[in-house]
C-alpha cells in the first residue's frame, strides 16, 4: 500500500503538469513542451528560498508562483507569439520546436546556477511518514494528492461556469469564429501561458521535497505529463487528474515489481498503449463538449 | 571578362546544381592524404552526424513530421552493429544494412502507433524514446555492458577486405555521399511533391490518391535508416560504445543542426553537423553554455531563420548571381522538363523567376486563346468506360444542424451535371461526403458498380475521383507541372525505392506523368507557364491548373466545387470548353457553382439543393423557370416579385 501511496503522489505531480497542458491547450491549442521545465525551475526556486534564504514557506510559494507565471509569459511572448506573425511554417510543429528550445533554456540556466547533482529541497511540514489505510504516507505527499484533485475539479467548474472560461472552450473549438465573436483571442493565449506558469510555479516548490532538484527533472515531468494527458484526454481536466494518477501509479509499481531500471520503460509501453488502444483518451474531449 | 563573369553568375545562381557538392565531396574523400589525424577524425565525426540529421530532410523537412528520435536509431545501430562485431560479424557493409534496417524497424513501429495522435503524437513519443535509450542500456547490460559501455569492437571488414581508420573514414564519406543522392532522387521525383503535399494539405493528398498517414509513416521510417548506418561507423570509429552518448540533449542538438541547416534543404544536413561539431559549442563539450546556447537556437532559428542557413545562402546567391550577371540575356522560351526529367536541379526552387512567368500567365492568356480553344477535341486519345454516379439516401448532420438530408443525386457517364443552391445548402457537404473527407450518417455513394469506400479519401481517390476545391489547394514550392502531374500519384504509382535508386519503372512513370502534364496543360492553356511557381499563379489559373490535375488522374468522376467563381470571361470560355471535352470522353462531371449563366450553357441536369435535401431537379430552362427554386435561391416569391 505505501507503493500506491507512492505512486499517487508522484502521479498527482504528472496531474499538475497535465492540468497545465489543459490550460494552454483549450486557450490556445498549443502543447507547451516547457511546462515540465517550470516546474524543474520552480523546485530550484524552492530550494534557493527555502534552503539556502530561509524564507518562510507561504513567501517562497509566492515568489514560486511569481516566476513561473513570468516565465510563463515570457514564453509566450518569446516563442508563440511570433509564430502568428508571417505565414505559418509547418503548421502544427513549430510551437513544439520553440517550446522544446524554451525548456532547453530552462534546463540550461538551471544547470549553470545550481549543477547537475540532485539537490534536497527541505519539506514543509512534517518529516515523518503517517499511516493510512495499511499503508504509510508522507503528509506533503496527500497533500500533493488533494492539490491536484482540487485544482483540476475547480478548473473544471470554471471553465464550464464562468464567462472568460467558456471562452477559452469556444477558442479550443475555433479561433477564428471565437474572435469573431470578440473574444480577444491573444490575450487568452497569454493569459492562459501565465496561468499555467502560476500553476507550474507553486507545483514546483512542493514537488521538491518529494523527487529532489535536478535539472533533467524537466523532460522526465514533462514527459510523464504527457502521459497523463493521453490518458485523460486532451483538454479534460478531470481526465488528466485520472490520467496522472494512473500514470503515477504504473511507474511507481513497475519499479517495485520489475526494477527501477524498467519504470521508464513501462510508462513508455502505457503511453503507446493508449495510443493504440483509445488515442483519445479516457475522458475525451468529446464528452467535455458534452458536459 | 563577360563569360566569366556569366559562369560565375551561373554557378551562384545554382545552374551548376550538383557541382558544388560533388567538389566537396571529392576534397572529402581526398582529406586523409592532405590533412592531418585530427581533421580527418573531425570529418569522420561531420559525416556520421550529417548521415543523422539529413534522416530527418524526409520526416521533417518534407513529410512534416517532428521527431527527436534520430538519436535513438544511432543508438540502435550502434549497439547492435557493436555487439554483433563483438561476436565475430565485422563485415561493415552488412552491418550497416542491419542496423539501417533496424532502425528503419522501430521508426515503423513507432510512428505508425503515435501518428494515430497526430500532430504531437510523434514528437513527444519519439521524444520519450530517446529518454529511455540509457534505461534499455542498462536492463540489457548482459549484451550492451551496461553502465561501463561496450568496448573492444574489433576493426570491420568489406566484402572480405580489412578496414583500417583510413577505410572506415573513406567508407563512412562514400556512404554519405550515396545517401544524398538517394535523398537527392527521391524529393527530386514525385515524392517531393507528395510530401509536400501531405505536408501541407492531407485533405489534398487524400484525393489524389495519396494516404497521407502512409506517407509519413514511410518518410519516417526510411529517415531513421541513416541514423542506423551512422550508429555503425560510429561504433568501428571508437570500437567503443556508451549509453552517455544517446542522451537528450544530443537529440535536442540534432534537430537544431537541421533547423540550422535547413531541414527542407539536402546539403543543410552537412552544414548543420559541421557547425554542431567545429561551433563554439561543439557536441562533446556538451555541459556549460551550449545547452543554454542550443535551446536558444532552437528558438531563434524556429522564428527567424525559417529555411535555415541553406536558405538564407541560397538567397544570397541568388541575389549575387543577378548583381553579377552581365546584360540581361534574352528570355529562352520555357521549356517542359525532358523526359529524362534531370533539369531541376536546386531542391530549394527549382524554378524561373516566378513573378514575370506569373504576369505572362495573365497576359499571354488572350494569345494563346485562339489557337489553343480547338486542341480539347483534338487531344481526347481515349473515351473511358462509362461510370455514372449514384447517391443514394445520403444524411449528414453536424451537431442539431442537417446539412445532408436524404439526398438521391445521379450523374450520368458523359454528361455535366449541375448542383446549385443556397449558401449552407450542403452543396460542398456533399462533394465531400463522395470524395471521402466527410463520413455520412447514412446512405451510400456508387460509381459505376463500385461502392465508395466512404471516409477514406485516397481509396476513392484512386477508385477514379478528382476533385477541385472551392479555394484552390496548391502546395507552395511545385511548379505547375508538378502540380498537374501530381494527379497522377494515386493512378499510376511508383515505389519509394524504385524513385530513390532512379530504376527504370521510375524513369519510365516520370516521362509519362511529363506527358500527361503538358497534354493537360494544353487542354486548359496552360502550357505558357508550366515552370512557374504553381502557387503564385493568378486565380483563375489556379483553378485551371486543378482542373488539369484531375484530368491527369484518369479520373472517371470530376467534382468540381465553384470552379467559375473570380475567373475571367476568357477563362469562363476556356473552362466551358475543357468540361465539355471532358463530358465527351464519357467522364461524368458533377459541377457546384452560382453562375447560373454559366451552367445553363455547359449542363445537362441541375439539382437543387435547398436545406440539405434536394427541391428540385430538370433541365436548367426548367429549373430557372421554377418558383419555388426562385424562393429558395433567390430570397423571394417570384408572384410577389418586387414591382420596377
Amino acid at each position: 500500500m505505501t507503493t500506491v501511496w507512492y505512486g499517487l503522489s508522484d502521479g498527482a505531480i504528472y496531474a499538475l503538469v497535465a492540468l497545465g497542458f489543459d490550460i494552454i491547450l483549450t486557450a490556445s491549442g498549443i502543447l507547451n513542451f516547457a511546462q515540465g521545465a517550470v516546474v524543474m525551475f520552480a523546485s530550484f526556486i524552492g530550494y534557493q528560498t527555502l534552503s539556502q534564504m530561509h524564507l518562510p514557506i507561504v513567501v517562497a510559494i509566492l515568489i514560486c508562483a511569481v516566476i513561473g507565471g513570468v516565465i510563463g509569459g515570457l514564453t509566450e511572448i518569446i516563442a508563440i507569439w511570433p509564430l502568428s506573425l508571417g505565414h505559418r511554417w509547418h503548421a502544427t510543429h513549430t510551437e513544439l520546436i520553440t517550446t522544446v528550445g524554451v525548456a532547453t533554456i530552462l534546463t540550461g540556466l538551471a544547470g549553470l546556477k545550481w549543477g547537475y547533482n540532485p539537490l534536497s529541497v527541505p519539506f514543509p511540514g512534517s518529516q515523518t511518514t503517517i499511516p493510512l489505510l495499511g499503508g504509510r504516507i508522507l503528509p506533503l505527499g496527500l497533500a500533493m494528492i488533494l492539490i491536484a484533485i482540487a485544482t483540476g475539479v475547480s478548473l473544471h467548474f470554471w471553465t464550464h461556469r464562468t464567462r472568460v472560461g467558456m471562452a477559452c472552450l469556444a477558442a479550443s473549438e475555433d479561433r477564428q469564429a471565437a474572435a469573431l465573436r470578440g473574444i480577444n483571442v491573444r490575450r487568452l493565449a497569454f493569459g492562459s501561458f501565465v496561468a499555467a506558469g502560476v500553476l507550474a510555479g507553486v507545483a514546483g516548490i512542493l514537488t521538491g521535497p518529494i523527487t529532489y532538484s535536478l535539472p533533467t527533472l524537466g523532460d522526465t515531468l514533462t514527459l510523464s505529463g504527457f502521459v497523463a494527458l493521453a490518458a485523460g484526454g486532451f483538454g479534460s481536466y478531470l481526465g488528466s487528474i485520472i490520467g496522472g494518477l494512473l500514470t503515477g501509479l504504473v511507474a511507481s509499481l513497475a519499479a517495485r515489481s520489475i526494477g527501477a531500471n524498467y519504470q521508464q520503460m513501462v510508462v513508455f509501453a502505457l503511453l503507446l498503449c493508449i495510443l493504440l488502444v483509445r488515442p483519445s483518451g479516457l475522458l475525451s474531449q468529446k464528452e467535455l463538449r458534452r458536459a | 571578362m563577360r563569360r566569366l563573369r556569366r559562369t560565375a553568375s551561373d554557378v551562384l545562381d545554382g545552374k551548376w546544381g550538383i557541382a558544388w557538392p560533388l567538389l566537396i565531396a571529392v576534397a572529402a574523400l581526398a582529406a586523409p592524404w592532405m590533412v592531418n589525424q585530427f581533421w580527418v577524425g573531425q570529418i569522420l565525426l561531420i559525416a556520421t552526424y550529417s548521415l543523422i540529421v539529413s534522416g530527418l530532410v524526409l520526416s521533417f523537412g518534407y513529410a512534416g513530421e517532428l521527431q527527436f528520435a534520430q538519436i535513438a536509431m544511432f543508438a540502435v545501430g550502434a549497439y547492435l552493429s557493436g555487439i554483433l562485431a563483438v561476436h565475430g560479424i565485422t563485415d561493415i557493409l552488412l552491418l550497416c544494412l542491419i542496423a539501417g534496417l533496424a532502425a528503419g524497424l522501430v521508426g515503423l513501429g513507432l510512428s505508425a502507433i503515435a501518428l494515430r495522435l497526430g500532430g504531437w503524437g510523434l514528437g513527444m513519443s519519439s521524444f520519450f524514446l530517446v529518454l529511455i535509450v540509457p534505461d534499455a542500456v542498462t536492463v540489457l547490460s548482459r549484451w550492451t555492458g551496461g553502465y561501463y559501455g561496450l568496448s573492444a569492437i574489433p576493426y570491420p571488414r568489406l566484402l572480405g577486405l580489412q578496414l583500417g581508420n583510413r577505410g572506415i573514414y573513406l567508407f563512412a564519406i562514400a556512404a554519405l555521399i550515396c545517401w544524398i543522392a538517394f535523398n537527392r532522387n527521391v524529393v527530386l521525383s514525385r515524392y517531393g511533391g507528395i510530401f509536400r503535399m501531405v505536408r501541407e494539405s492531407p485533405i489534398l493528398a487524400g484525393t489524389v490518391g495519396v494516404s497521407p498517414r502512409r506517407v509519413k509513416i514511410i518518410a519516417y521510417a526510411l529517415g531513421a535508416f541513416p541514423a542506423g548506418v551512422a550508429g555503425t561507423i560510429y561504433a568501428f570509429t571508437y570500437q567503443y560504445v556508451a549509453s552517455s552518448t544517446f542522451s537528450l540533449d544530443a537529440s535536442i542538438a540534432i534537430v537544431a543542426a537541421a533547423i540550422l541547416g535547413g531541414s527542407e534543404s539536402l546539403y543543410g544536413a552537412v552544414v548543420g553537423a559541421t557547425l554542431l561539431q567545429l561551433g563554439p559549442f561543439g557536441l562533446n563539450s556538451f555541459q556549460q553554455y551550449s545547452v543554454l546556447i542550443y535551446g536558444a537556437f532552437l528558438v531563434f532559428v524556429a522564428i527567424v531563420l525559417r529555411s535555415g542557413l541553406s536558405g538564407i545562402g541560397t538567397t544570397l546567391c541568388r541575389r549575387a548571381a543577378r548583381w553579377i550577371r552581365p546584360a540581361p540575356a534574352p528570355a529562352s522560351a520555357p521549356v517542359l522538363v525532358t523526359a529524362s526529367g534531370l533539369v531541376l536541379d536546386t531542391v530549394a526552387d527549382p524554378s524561373p523567376p516566378t513573378a514575370p512567368a506569373a504576369t505572362a500567365a495573365s497576359t499571354g492568356h488572350a494569345g494563346a486563346e485562339e489557337a489553343d480553344l480547338t486542341t480539347p477535341e483534338a487531344s481526347a486519345p481515349h473515351v473511358l468506360a462509362e461510370r455514372p454516379l449514384f447517391v443514394d439516401g445520403v444524411s449528414k448532420a453536424f451537431g442539431g444542424v442537417r446539412a445532408l438530408d436524404d439526398v438521391d443525386l445521379t450523374a450520368p457517364a458523359g454528361a455535366i451535371t449541375a448542383l446549385v443552391g443556397a449558401n449552407g445548402s450542403g452543396k460542398t457537404t456533399l462533394l465531400n461526403v463522395i470524395s471521402g473527407v466527410i463520413v455520412p450518417d447514412a446512405g451510400s455513394v456508387r460509381l459505376g458498380d463500385a461502392a465508395l469506400p466512404l471516409g477514406s479519401p485516397h481509396r476513392i481517390a484512386r477508385l477514379g475521383v478528382a476533385r477541385t476545391f472551392q479555394t484552390p489547394s496548391i502546395p507552395r514550392g511545385m511548379t505547375t507541372w508538378q502540380v498537374a502531374a501530381s494527379g497522377r500519384v494515386g493512378a499510376a504509382r511508383v515505389g519509394l525505392l524504385s524513385s530513390g535508386f532512379r530504376l527504370p519503372a521510375a524513369r519510365r512513370a516520370h516521362a509519362e506523368d511529363v506527358e500527361s502534364a503538358e497534354a493537360a496543360l494544353a487542354l486548359v492553356g496552360l502550357t505558357d507557364v508550366a515552370q512557374a511557381q504553381a502557387a503564385s499563379l493568378p486565380l483563375g489559373s489556379r483553378r485551371l491548373l486543378e482542373v488539369a490535375r484531375g484530368i491527369c488522374s484518369g479520373a472517371s468522376l470530376f467534382l468540381l466545387d465553384e470552379p467559375a467563381s473570380g475567373l475571367a470571361p476568357h477563362e469562363l470560355d476556356r473552362l466551358a470548353a475543357v468540361l465539355r471535352a471532358l463530358r465527351d470522353r464519357g467522364i461524368a462531371v458533377l459541377v457546384v457553382e452560382h453562375n447560373f449563366r454559366f451552367l445553363s450553357d455547359i449542363a445537362q441536369t441541375v439539382y437543387v439543393l435547398h436545406l440539405g435535401a434536394v427541391l428540385a431537379r430538370g433541365e436548367p430552362s426548367a429549373i430557372a423557370q421554377n418558383d419555388e427554386v426562385a424562393a429558395s435561391y433567390l430570397g423571394y416569391n417570384r408572384k410577389q416579385a418586387p414591382r420596377t
